[in-house]
């Protein structure tokens, strides 16, 4: 298909970093452009970035990437970050049709996101996501989700009230019980703790190899992990990303990824 | 202490490929999604790929990281953008109905400076062209079609976007300069989509391509150790079918493949 494909040495590791360097895994949108003529684009929140440099960590991503490039991509970095977004996991790649029309997608970040995980639990590298992040670590893993928590009826409302402010959006909005004599209440040194909740679809089955560590009261799975605590693989249902300042449960959860990012790295934090 | 992690992949034999640095832009999505974004114009992501080379973005990266970050990657393609570069930055005031990107083009400044100064080959298209001139001390004009003389370069309003992108008009190319040698003689024809132009020329840089009413429209940067060019027309639209945009960005793929090559030789 290329015929310029080149002939050259290795290059596309960053090297030479410093501190450690987190892959952020991008969305893609089509936005109008100053005529309204919508062209696709690759587009990153800037809140899970902002927490990245706040917590000294570089943020990279690479547009595009091809799958077989994701190892030597991955190489380079010492993290991977699956943030939140407005599409949907597509339910064909858990062996569902899509319950409803007009769904938003997005299957360029799952072309990409999907086989990184997989690497990332192959070879140890940290991975943290949020929300749809954490959609995609389960059903990378072969898990598969609620489509839609609306229809489930099981008492906690999971979801945001659109006519609200961002930061509304984000506030606590229910609570969630921790695993008794988990990993996650280790982290957070406590029991329960009220969590943020912007979310339609959620965890259904839960992947083989992962293991819960938060629930709500109905039940749903808010928090997981690779069963091997060795590899820092975690997925929330919720934003430890959003307030981590103001929010010290969320703080130490975003504490933990970055300590992971730091060993991978092989070096202590210069702060300590 | 700052030892990175080596590379254990077992895929060497695959082909790899030089990094290049897209600047990202930043905006709100829509009204009912008012969070910040970074984002990326996705068609010089795959440009970029095209020609063999992996992008590499680093979200809101300021001017303090270019030094640590440029030394990382083997090029630098500033992208064209519905911001302006803002005339604070030569001199004057932005106007009222700029669009702007303080954000990028603090990083921008500094990046430029940078790139020119440790020899990271450098592209730059429309507001990335501009961008090199601003930095490197150039001004520009805030409406071309409000100077006397000059052409209106903005791109027809109502029109869909392959209308917009078409070939508008000549370029008249520097003998002898690469530009003629990529266009294969000395005139070529090009889009135009653009409210801003080079007025000033930076320290150190060339005009080598005008449109026919003088404007700069292709500039070299004459001080620059490695490619350092810019064009206010944008290659990175169906380069795969028009030659002389094909060619400009294989020479800057060839610049940014050399680089890679001297930094594993560093290495």
């Amino acid at each position: 298909m290329n015929p310029r494909e080149p002939a050259c040495p290795r290059s596309d590791t960053l090297s030479d970093t410093r501190v450690p360097t987190v892959w952020v895994v991008a969305s893609h949108r089509e936005l109008g452009n100053e005529h309204g003529h919508p062209q696709l684009y690759t587009v990153m929140d800037e809140v899970g970035t902002r927490t990245l440099l706040n917590l000294g960590l570089q943020p990279v991503c690479f547009p595009r990437a091809p799958v077989a490039r994701l190892p030597a991509l991955l190489d380079g970095v010492q993290g991977v970050l699956l943030g939140g977004s407005a599409t949907n996991v597509n339910p064909r790649l858990y062996g569902e049709e899509p319950a409803s029309e007009g769904m938003a997608f997005d299957a360029e970040r799952e072309a990409v996101s999907l086989p990184l995980i997989r690497l990332c639990i192959e070879r140890g590298v940290p991975l943290i996501g949020f929300c749809r992040g954490s959609h995609e670590i389960n059903v990378a893993m072969g898990g598969s989700l609620h489509q839609n928590l609306k229809l489930r009826d099981g008492g906690v409302e999971h979801w945001e009230d659109p006519d609200e402010s961002l930061d509304a959006q984000y506030a606590e909005r229910h609570d969630v019980s921790l695993q008794p004599g988990g990993l996650l209440e280790q982290i957070t040194g406590c029991g329960r703790m009220a969590v943020s909740s912007l979310h339609s679809q959620g965890v259904k089955r839960l992947a083989p190899g992962l293991v819960a560590e938060a629930f709500a009261d109905d039940g749903l799975v808010e928090a997981f992990r690779w069963h091997d605590a060795a590899q820092f693989a975690w997925g929330f249902q919720f934003h430890p990303e959003w307030g981590h300042q103001q929010h010290a449960r969320y703080g130490k959860i975003m504490a933990a990824f970055v300590e992971a990012c730091w060993a991978r790295l092989g070096a202590v934090p210069l702060h300590r | 202490m700052n030892s990175a992690l080596q590379p254990v992949t077992d895929k060497r034999s695959q082909a790899h490929r030089p990094l290049v640095w897209l600047p990202a832009c930043h905006r709100n999505l829509d009204l009912s999604d008012p969070g910040g974004y970074t984002v990326l114009a996705d068609r010089y992501a795959a440009a970029v790929c095209q020609l063999g080379l992996q992008p590499v973005l680093f979200p809101m990266a300021g001017a303090e990281a270019v030094h640590d970050l440029l030394p990382l990657v083997d090029g630098v393609l500033l992208t064209g953008s519905p911001s302006n570069v803002e005339a604070t930055h030569f001199g004057a005031a932005a106007l009222p109905t700029d669009l702007l990107d303080p954000r990028r083009d603090r990083l921008t400044m500094a990046l430029v400076r940078e790139a020119v100064a440790v020899a990271t080959p450098l592209f730059g298209v429309c507001r990335g062209m501009q961008e090199m001139n601003v930095a490197l001390g150039g001004s520009l004009y805030q409406q071309v079609h409000v100077e006397a003389g000059l052409l209106d370069h903005r791109e027809p309003q109502d029109v869909d976007l392959e209308a917009q992108f078409a070939e508008r008009h000549e370029v008249l190319l520097e003998p002898g300069s690469a530009f003629a040698e990529w266009a294969g003689g000395t005139r070529a024809v090009v889009n135009s989509l653009h409210g801003q132009g080079i007025k000033r020329l930076g320290d150190g840089m060339v005009a080598e391509a005008r449109a026919p009413d003088g404007l700069v429209e292709g500039v070299r940067v004459a001080s620059a150790g490695a490619f350092a060019y810019g064009v206010q027309w944008h290659p990175e639209w169906r380069h795969e079918y028009i030659p002389f945009y094909r060619r400009t960005l294989d020479a800057f793929a060839a610049a940014c493949r050399e680089h890679a090559q001297q930094r594993l030789e560093a290495n």
